[in-house]
């Protein structure tokens, strides 16, 4: 049984990295906190009294079923709406490639980065948009096993599929991500394993 | 850039990305966290009334001679009804498909039932 004052430490330490994955997967600000936001509720009205350890699993649970249920939602409206798809703007022109950012001897527009924060900020750019190339369940899985650092088995638990398919999500996701990080000068380093 | 990633150093670098949240993304998450945490506490008193009435109900039944027996004709009979009304429910439904189906739906079907 835990007590409020457990399950508003775990929310608050959990709430930034939810909203980042459920941005990754709906890449909408507004959708990814209304999704996070549904999540902490459930997680408080239909779990609220369970053991403070089983949170982390629980909310991850919660949270991958907001996001796929916000994706249902959305192809029933597509459908409904598809015969007006084609009046609406292509936005492809207005997405940023974080390598416009890097200064390299393609690109001398862009100053070169002052200190260490900048890089990081230039790294964490190419990193993000790596990871919103990859399919929604290989993403799920990797993040889940390298960010979460949940085991195997509690990714499966998580994401609602046994452990050999966690293996294969985060095996394809590796070796795409490292794929594309290659193609910007980053190794990573465990891919290769 | 040539830099080389373990698994840490990305999850670092993802650390990272996750503080540096606009304001107004944060002040958003910490309304949802409140909001969240206020289900909680309402959800609380209903579960700790239930743990003092289950034990008060069990109690007269454990010490009555005829407790269990009274109980277990109580559930039966809870069963049974259950089972009525399902099976009424269920021929409901059939007929309204029926009705559905044949474009013969009678004109109470589209008038709000209380």
């Amino acid at each position: 049984m835990s007590t409020p004052a457990q399950l508003s430490d775990f929310l608050a330490s959990a709430e930034h990295r939810a909203f980042k994955y459920a941005v990754y997967a709906v890449r909408n600000d507004e959708t990814a906190l209304d999704i996070v936001q549904e999540s902490m509720l459930k997680l408080a009205q239909r779990y609220g009294d369970k053991p403070a350890a089983e949170f982390p699993q629980l909310f991850q649970r919660i949270l991958q079923n907001s996001i796929r249920d916000h994706f249902r939602r959305h192809k029933i409206r597509s459908a409904r709406f598809s015969l007006f798809s084609s009046f609406t703007a292509a936005q492809s022109e207005d997405e940023v490639d974080p390598l416009d950012m890097l200064q390299d001897e393609d690109n001398a527009s862009q100053p070169a980065a002052p200190d260490a924060a900048a890089a990081n900020q230039q790294l964490l750019a190419i990193i993000e948009a790596a990871l919103r190339q990859l399919p929604a369940r290989q993403r799920e899985a990797f993040l889940l096993r390298y960010w979460e650092g949940f085991d195997t088995t509690e990714t499966a638990a998580a994401m609602g599929c046994s452990e050999g398919s966690v293996k294969t999500h985060c095996s394809r996701a590796t070796a795409t991500l490292a794929h594309i990080l290659k193609q910007k000068g980053i190794d990573l380093t465990w891919a290769s394993n | 850039m040539g830099i080389k990633l373990d698994r840490k150093q990305l999850a670092a670098v993802l650390d990272d990305g996750a503080r540096q949240l606009p304001p107004q993304v944060c002040a958003r998450l910490s309304a949802a966290r409140q909001s969240a945490l206020q289900q909680q506490l309402q959800r609380q008193p209903l579960q700790a009334q239930l743990h003092h009435l289950v034990p008060a109900i069990a109690a007269p039944v454990r010490s009555h001679p005829a407790g269990w027996g009274s109980a277990l004709l109580l559930a039966l009979l809870l069963l049974a009804a259950l089972w009525q009304w399902h099976a009424v429910e269920s021929h409901d439904h059939g007929a309204l498909d029926l009705a559905i189906l044949t474009d013969d739906l009678p004109v109470e079907m589209y008038v709000d039932r209380e």
